[in-house]
């Protein structure tokens, strides 16, 4: 396949393109173009200066390392190794790189199709490769029907004029030859993502160990984080019960310093493991490295810098809620409520339980949402060791979080009670009128809210009512059987929920009121009335 | 209170549903709170007066809620000012609603220091909320009762509700803050109606420190979940008080 390479180069990119492209895309880079004898020339032209004024940096799996070194002593390659030897560590020592993945990891190439399909759908994905099979099937990915995704995966190599797109996708032509199609054919297939961690038993702490730490951090000082790429801390940006978060020199990322009782051997290992496994998703803002003090003491993290405010104070107080977002309707809330979904669904679906899903912890900046707090996230054998009384299951409420595992039936509770309360902005769904302690009513499965004919006549007063009785019967039905009889649908059932809500309203004519605080009840169809005998 | 004032009370039950923090501030307004020692102060003081720095303590503590997004809309502060009688200046609604700070003023038409007078009206408005809390299906925390006197009672009235008062703390349905001010007070009475936590002194009049510290206090409860514990901010009441 190597042997037709399309005869005319497409223009190469010029600055502008390739600043947009580092701001844009995630980009990897193979082994084959750090190698290239036309590598040197381009690492050390323009691309620096992109990157840095990006803030960004060009990733290059452990394994793609491993075969550059390899090649250093193979006498054929060697030249060309040393140089890109000599380009990957003064990218990494310029911060311009990094290096993400494991010993185990399959061939390059198996990687990146790997690692393409699994994230195309959550970001802009680009390879730098001179393989022209590999990079074939990577473009692949963009005809693929299995999966639609708004982003883009590109290609581009090396050529004597600069960095080229790769020719367009040929996927036409690659339907025409038996081989290509069944390649294609290949790709399509639905390949279940490997998860990132794996269900693990609850690790036995003997003895907490508290780590060291010399030198409290403060604004203005340089830490040291993952390959050596030095940090300066900025003001503080705020202060909480475990530790206090810094701005940092790079403006898209803050660091989290733990209080110094804090540090404890078994919170770096987790950090270690998160570091060494990223979950690179929008919005999630997940340890990107861990942070040294200049006597080599673990002191936090990196994480990319979240923006908005919680949704507790933005979206659960109604007075606010309608200064911030005042040309809010409920199409704005559910497509909030759908990206809050999809991001726990990743998570779920690479193992981690966020486990103290609660409105402190996701914020809001218009309908993005941010996912903060991911330190406490439960993965492998590390248990989320916090939670509250409304989000936590009838079932495991006054256990102590950090002695037990939560699964995910305990995670569909808590994505249940975030549903109902983003439905109706701050109510939780056990408060009810006579109900006195939120643990209690929890525990009695007292939910108040009626469906068809069903109610405990508890419903609380004001709005609440009204926005309940203007949800899709759907949703209301899924609310109901989960906090009444306990039958907790799955993330992707909420989700599914919430689009044929969005679909109701943004139909016309909508079949359902698109206000965010209705003020009656629905208008009940005749059917319904004759149905239930209700009179008016 | 007239009748729009309750509408809007419970209006703002129905459409804020924010857990909501109660507090009952109980506050010594006796003759010797002016600082004058004609009119019973156990040591003359002026500029300011006792009653001078209260009320600068009371506008902090409303402007710091006032400046927490969530605690304002989470706290309802109610203000009973007693000496031999026991009135109140201010009812429970959500701080959000509330513009201005009631300001205090010494009650000079009855002396005395009735403890247990004061003390029961702030349950029975407490209950009286609670109540509205529970009609409109609200949750709630457990309520706080903050007392700041300056005297020694000058009644039997606090034997009577010492019951009361001590199952309630006891079954966690009511956090209580007694604080003597000055050198008059007898902590040992008030310690006596707070079986988990014993009174403290203000030291000197840091009627400020101490209400930045109660803000503190109830901006972190807001934050929490209702039924939870919140621990005090131990280090914090160094700041202000003594034993």
């Amino acid at each position: 396949m190597a042997t037709s390479p399309v005869v005319s180069w497409p223009s190469p990119l010029d600055k502008g393109s390739l600043d947009r492209l580092a701001g844009n895309y995630y980009i990897f880079v193979d082994t084959c173009f750090v190698m290239h004898r036309l590598a040197e020339r381009f690492f050390s032209g323009t691309l620096p200066s992109v990157l840095l004024n990006r803030q960004t940096k060009l990733i290059a799996p452990l394994r793609v390392i491993q075969e550059i070194q390899k090649h250093t002593v193979n006498p054929q390659n060697r030249d060309s190794a040393i140089v890109a030897s000599w380009i990957v560590q003064s990218y990494r020592e310029r911060g311009l790189m990094e290096i993400r993945g494991e010993k185990e990891d399959p061939f390059a190439d198996s990687l990146f199709l790997s690692l393409f399909q699994r994230f195309r759908t959550q970001a802009n994905l680009a390879l730098l490769t001179q393989d022209i099979d590999l990079s074939q099937e990577i473009m692949g990915l963009n005809d693929s029907k299995a999966v639609l995704s708004r982003y883009r995966v590109d290609v581009f190599r090396l050529s004597p004029v600069g960095l080229c797109p790769f020719p367009l996708s040929r996927s036409k032509r690659e339907v025409e030859s038996p081989k290509t199609s069944k390649k294609t054919e290949r790709n399509q297939r639905p390949s279940p993502s490997k998860p990132l961690f794996k269900p693990s038993v609850l690790r036995v702490i003997e003895e907490a160990v508290i780590l060291p730490m010399t030198e409290v951090p403060s604004a203005g000082n340089i830490l040291v984080g993952t390959g050596n790429r030095q940090i300066r801390l900025g003001p503080i940006l705020a202060r909480g019960g475990e530790g206090t978060i810094f701005a940092t020199s790079s403006p898209d990322s803050v660091a989290k310093i733990y209080h110094r009782e804090r540090l404890s051997m078994d919170r770096k290992r987790k950090l270690e493991l998160m570091v060494e496994n990223r979950i690179v998703e929008p919005c999630l803002c997940w340890p990107e490295s861990i942070l040294k003090n200049r006597h080599q003491e673990f002191v936090g993290y990196l994480m990319p810098k979240a923006m908005g405010a919680p949704v507790q104070q933005r979206l659960f107080i109604r007075p606010i809620f309608q200064r911030t977002y005042p040309l809010w309707n409920r199409t704005n809330l559910l497509r909030f409520t759908l990206g809050v979904l999809k991001k726990i669904k990743i998570l779920n679906d690479h193992n981690v339980i966020i486990g103290d899903i609660n409105p402190n912890n996701i914020l809001t900046d218009h309908e993005t949402s941010f996912f903060v707090d991911t330190d406490s996230y439960q993965l492998e054998g590390y248990p989320c060791e916090v939670g509250t009384i409304n989000f936590t299951a009838p079932e495991i409420q006054r256990k102590a979080f950090p002695t037990f595992l939560r699964t995910q039936e305990h995670e569909n509770f808590a994505v249940a009670t975030l549903v109902f309360m983003l439905m109706l902005p701050g109510k939780p769904p056990y408060s009810h009128q006579g109900g006195g302690d939120p643990l209690e009513n929890i525990i009695k499965k007292e939910f108040s809210y009626p469906l068809q004919n069903q109610s405990n006549r508890k419903t609380p007063e004001g709005p609440w009512r009204y926005i309940w009785s203007n949800l899709p019967f759907r949703l209301k039905e899924a609310l109901y059987k989960c906090f009444r009889e306990g039958q907790r649908p799955s993330v992707s059932d909420w989700i599914d929920h919430i689009e044929h809500y969005l679909h109701l309203i943004t139909t016309t004519p909508p079949t359902i009121v698109p206000t965010l605080f209705p003020s009656h009840l629905k208008p009940v169809s005749n059917y319904a009335k004759s149905k239930y005998s209700i009179e008016e | 209170m007239s009748s729009t004032d309750l509408i809007i009370r419970k209006e703002d039950l129905g459409t804020n549903p924010t857990s909501r923090v109660p507090i009952c501030l109980v506050l010594d307004c006796s003759p010797s709170m002016s600082g004058n020692p004609e009119w019973g102060a156990a040591v003359a003081q002026s500029n300011p007066t006792p009653i001078e720095a209260l009320n600068d303590g009371v506008e902090h503590f409303f402007r710091s809620l006032h400046e927490d997004i969530v605690a304002v809309h989470a706290a309802e502060v109610a203000i009973i000012a007693f000496s031999g009688i026991a009135q109140g200046i201010a009812d429970f609604q959500s701080l959000s609603r509330v513009d201005s700070t009631p300001r205090l003023m010494i009650e000079t038409n009855h002396g005395g220091t009735s403890l247990g007078t004061a003390l029961s009206l702030a349950l029975k408005k407490l209950d009286e909320r609670k109540a509205e809390y529970q009609e409109a299906g609200v949750d709630y925390f457990q309520p706080w009762i903050v007392l700041l006197t300056d005297g020694i009672p000058t009644d039997d009235t606090h034997l009577a509700i010492r019951a009361d008062l001590h199952k309630r703390i006891n079954s966690r349905r009511l956090s209580f803050f007694p604080i003597g001010v000055g050198q008059g007070v007898d902590l040992r009475v008030l310690s006596d109606l707070s079986p988990n936590r014993p009174a403290l002194r203000l030291q000197g009049l840091k009627f400020n420190e101490f209400f930045e510290w109660l803000s503190r206090s109830v901006s972190r409860t807001s934050q929490s979940i209702p039924g939870e514990e919140v621990p005090l901010d131990q280090d914090g009441i160094k700041g202000w008080g003594s034993l």
